[in-house]
């Protein structure tokens, strides 16, 4: 759920920067790469929450898992 | 073995290092139920990934237990024939799980590691040792080692004024409060590596931009964009020193900037204003899933809190599923707010 909004985000604020004339087209790239940087811990904490999920799912022997208790 | 190394040993097993102790015990000698692996739980073809760790088998043969929870002045039956001494057992339903039993079944397990039976608390669970207190007025108390947890389960269960031995102290130490770390991290491992990626570029990147060219007319510019934000939208500078702790918040219609961001002329700074910014403009023009994701802000909040709803309501209904689930929305638990 987070992810489509901070990418629309992170598209709106390049836009914005341009459109706006805070930043100019050379400089865009950096600002840029910070986004996207940004827009990567994001990625990564979905990541986890996913994986941490799958973890407990196979603990509890949702998924096929063992169950030994 | 010197007591250090032991010490050290047992805390690596307690985060699902499969550390063997050698035991001087002959094997004929041990009691039966020292072969089922105590320490260790079931041999497993994913050791990592299998649930069996000794601590937690030992208390799944000491404490599990059954409708008799109710009754203070007992302990609990042990419930797995395979624990007793050979002698001991009768043929009905186990041993009868006298204090002086599982005495016995300790001392066997101090003897079978290797520790002094005087220190006899530090490897058994607090479980065992609180309950040894309560019922014989042994002074045991585990004196840190793995019994934080349970220790404070304790507590909590007292309070709710239930007996000491009910079948909460068995479930939550052997599959919530003490969770194979090892596993996790192993199973985390992607996700863990691409955090801390993810955060030195980030961080290495903010701190790295150049700042935009001191041109009076470029700041007037900015200015005027600030002064466009802020009136639509209310800019704080937060208070909160943390690095890039910037968000929006759709509630009071506030960008909540860093100072870092806030007072900055760098362009990155530039850029995570703007993409709060960004954040701003979803919302006024309605953004949809900007909204959905507000709407599930108060429901992930009571997700965090309802550890401490469920956890009693678990304890008063003697659910274990129930304190499972209790623990496991519980997020000191987990390494990552999610």
């Amino acid at each position: 759920m987070t992810l489509p909004v901070e990418w629309d985000a992170s598209s709106r604020a390049k836009r914005l920067m341009v459109s706006s004339g805070i930043v100019t087209h050379q400089e865009q790239g950096d600002a840029a790469k910070v986004l996207n940087a940004a827009f990567l811990t994001y990625v990564a904490s979905a990541l986890s929450a996913l994986l941490t999920l799958l973890y407990y799912l196979l603990r509890s022997g949702l998924l096929g898992g063992r169950r030994n208790d | 073995m010197p007591e250090s190394m032991g010490r050290m040993l047992e805390i690596l097993r307690g985060f699902g290092f499969p550390i063997r102790a050698t035991s001087s015990t002959p094997s004929r000698d041990r009691p039966r139920w020292s072969r089922n692996s105590l320490w260790w739980g079931r041999s497993s073809r994913f050791p990592a990934l299998s649930r069996g760790s000794g601590i937690r088998r030992a208390g799944e043969l000491f404490w599990r237990c059954s409708g008799e929870a109710h009754d203070r002045n007992r302990l609990t039956r042990l419930d797995a024939g395979d624990c007793a001494r050979g002698s001991d057992r009768d043929e009905e339903g186990g041993p009868p799980n006298e204090p002086a039993n599982l005495v016995h079944v300790l001392t066997s397990v101090a003897a079978q590691r290797g520790v002094k039976p005087d220190r006899m608390a530090e490897i058994v669970w607090g479980t065992v040792a609180v309950s040894f207190r309560n019922e014989r007025g042994m002074t045991g108390q585990s004196p840190g080692v793995d019994a934080s947890g349970v220790r404070c389960r304790l507590k909590a269960q007292s309070g709710f004024g239930l007996c000491w031995q009910s079948i909460v102290l068995e479930e939550v130490s052997c599959h919530v409060l003490r969770p194979d770390y090892f596993a996790y991290v192993l199973f985390m491992l992607p996700a863990l590596i691409l955090a801390g990626v993810a955060t030195i570029l980030t961080k290495t990147r903010f701190a790295n931009t150049p700042t935009t060219r001191p041109h009076r007319e470029l700041r007037g510019r900015r200015r005027q964009e600030c002064c466009w934000i802020a009136k639509a939208f209310r800019v704080s500078r937060s208070r909160k020193s943390a690095v890039l702790s910037d968000h929006y918040d759709p509630r009071s219609r506030t960008l909540r900037l860093s100072p870092d961001v806030y007072s900055s002329p760098s362009l990155s700074a530039i850029g995570v204003a703007c993409h709060e910014a960004g954040h701003a403009m979803q919302h006024s023009s309605g953004y949809a899933l900007l909204g959905m994701r507000s709407a599930l802000v108060p429901a992930a909040q009571i997700g965090s809190y309802a550890t401490y709803f469920l956890f009693p309501l678990g304890l008063w209904m003697q659910s274990p599923g129930l304190i499972k689930l209790g623990f496991c929305s519980s997020r000191r638990w987990w390494p990552f707010p999610s």
